[in-house]
């Protein structure tokens, strides 16, 4: 493999595997953290038969690896091709985690604060959105992040059902370019810079938010 | 969209062969990853200069990649540096790697959590570096660390469920290719599912039993 070989495989991620993946995540991010939390919401106030459906839905979650789930709604074809069948699938089986991160965050404000708020005769969902929310949001945020790291390492299943991001960029390079070991670590590089990129952030964040929830202004 | 049960009686013993499969690799990655992730995990904490950086270095480079790409490297790279391992191996060999790095860093983080104090006081008394590890450390890391190595358990169970990429037919390389064969996605999925949340539930149900039997110890 000369150098020019080496340009083309790192263009070719960059200019099509890469942004194929950011996409896959984009979507897949904002579905999940409505639907997280929604349901994580909805948990939080103990509505009865809701509440027990939600319980299953998580357990299913946790229970079932992404792969399965991305093979069944793909070959099932809910999602039609290959792009909404994968984020259908991430969507799935990450919105449960984000359902209990923010059904945790949301317990652990200080309940006292909730009285307070019925006292003052405030209704439900204004006591959950003005009051908890808010400082739930601070606790739930590095978690959240560690979340979406999940996310984007689990975009790479997406290629088993033919979708064409970074992991699958790599595979198709494979029958050009014959050395294995140089693509793949190609593309480990590249989610190495996105996940160690969002961890970054993400201890500066909490950094800034834990100054930000003790009053200390910066 | 449906359930047809002739998929399952049809393919029990193929289900159950990728069970058992499932099953053995999720047992042989928990032993190799908790072994070799404490090691790596009080490498890291009693910081030997180079080599503690080294692990740090691995911890990090494992725990911000996709498993799957991990696997691939190691079983479509490595041929290409003269090394063909067959899938098993690969297998084991990734799966310790990659779990491996999330264990050490919880190990870590249980040694860090206990204070320095007892070390000097060890060694005041004469114990050496290893018997400070065995007798000092390990029982007390042991016991914040604990929940969370099980909860790696069925982390580690669920992502076996990838090796069916290499070759390896475990629950979802079975259900894969009888869906192939009979082309009934809803059926043999469903039934690997299934299969997973049945590992799932054991596994739990070891926590649970874990956490009864600590509420015990701690009461009494």
């Amino acid at each position: 493999m000369t150098l020019h070989d080496n340009w083309i495989i790192i263009r070719s991620l960059l200019t099509f595997g890469l942004p194929e993946t950011l996409r896959l995540v984009a979507a897949s991010l904002v579905l999940t953290l409505i639907f997280g939390i929604l349901f994580g919401t909805l948990r939080y106030l103990k509505i009865p038969v809701v509440d027990n459906i939600l319980w299953l839905y998580g357990l299913i979650c946790r229970g079932i690896p992404l792969i399965v789930v991305m093979f069944f709604v793909f070959a099932d074809g809910v999602g039609g091709g290959p792009y909404w069948s994968a984020v259908i699938a991430l969507t799935f089986a990450e919105a449960g985690y984000i359902m209990e991160i923010v059904k945790g965050a949301l317990a652990s404000v200080d309940q006292d604060q909730v009285r307070a708020g019925e006292a003052l005769a405030l209704s439900r969902w204004f006591i959950v959105w003005r009051v908890v929310a808010p400082q739930a949001s601070i606790a739930a945020m590095p978690a959240i992040i560690g979340q979406l790291i999940l996310l984007v390492k689990g975009t790479a299943v997406a290629s088993v059902i033919g979708f064409t991001e970074l992991t699958r960029n790599g595979q198709e390079l494979l029958t050009t370019f014959s050395n294995a070991v140089l693509i793949y670590l190609y593309v480990l590089g590249f989610y190495f810079l996105l996940c160690r990129g969002l961890t970054v952030f993400s201890n500066f964040l909490h950094h800034k938010l834990t100054r930000y929830a003790i009053g200390v202004t910066p | 969209m449906d359930f047809n049960f002739y998929v399952l009686r049809d393919n029990v013993g193929a289900y159950l062969s990728g069970l058992l499969t499932t099953i053995e690799y999720s047992l042989v990655a928990i032993l190799l990853s908790l072994l070799w992730g404490a090691a790596v995990g009080v490498v890291i904490y009693s910081a030997f200069p180079l080599v503690s950086r080294i692990s740090r270095a691995y911890v990090m480079l494992f725990r911000e990649t996709p498993l799957l790409v991990q696997l691939f490297l190691l079983y479509y790279g490595l041929p290409n540096l003269g090394i063909a391992l067959p899938a098993s191996v690969c297998a084991a060999i990734a799966l310790m790697l990659n779990e491996g790095a999330y264990i050490a860093e919880i190990v870590r983080g249980g040694l860090d959590g206990i204070e320095r104090g007892q070390v000097e006081a060890a060694a005041s008394v004469g114990f050496s570096r290893t018997q400070t590890l065995r007798l000092v450390l390990f029982p007390q890391a042991w016991h914040s660390v604990v929940d969370s190595i099980l909860g790696m358990v069925s982390i580690i169970i669920k992502d076996t469920s990838l090796l069916t990429v290499i070759t390896i037919m475990e629950i979802t390389g079975v259900a894969q290719e009888i869906n192939a064969r009979l082309f009934e996605p809803t059926t043999s999925y469903v039934v690997a599912a299934v299969l997973y949340l049945l590992l799932f539930g054991i596994s739990q149900g070891v926590v649970a039993l874990h956490q009864r039997r600590r509420s015990h110890d701690t009461a009494r």
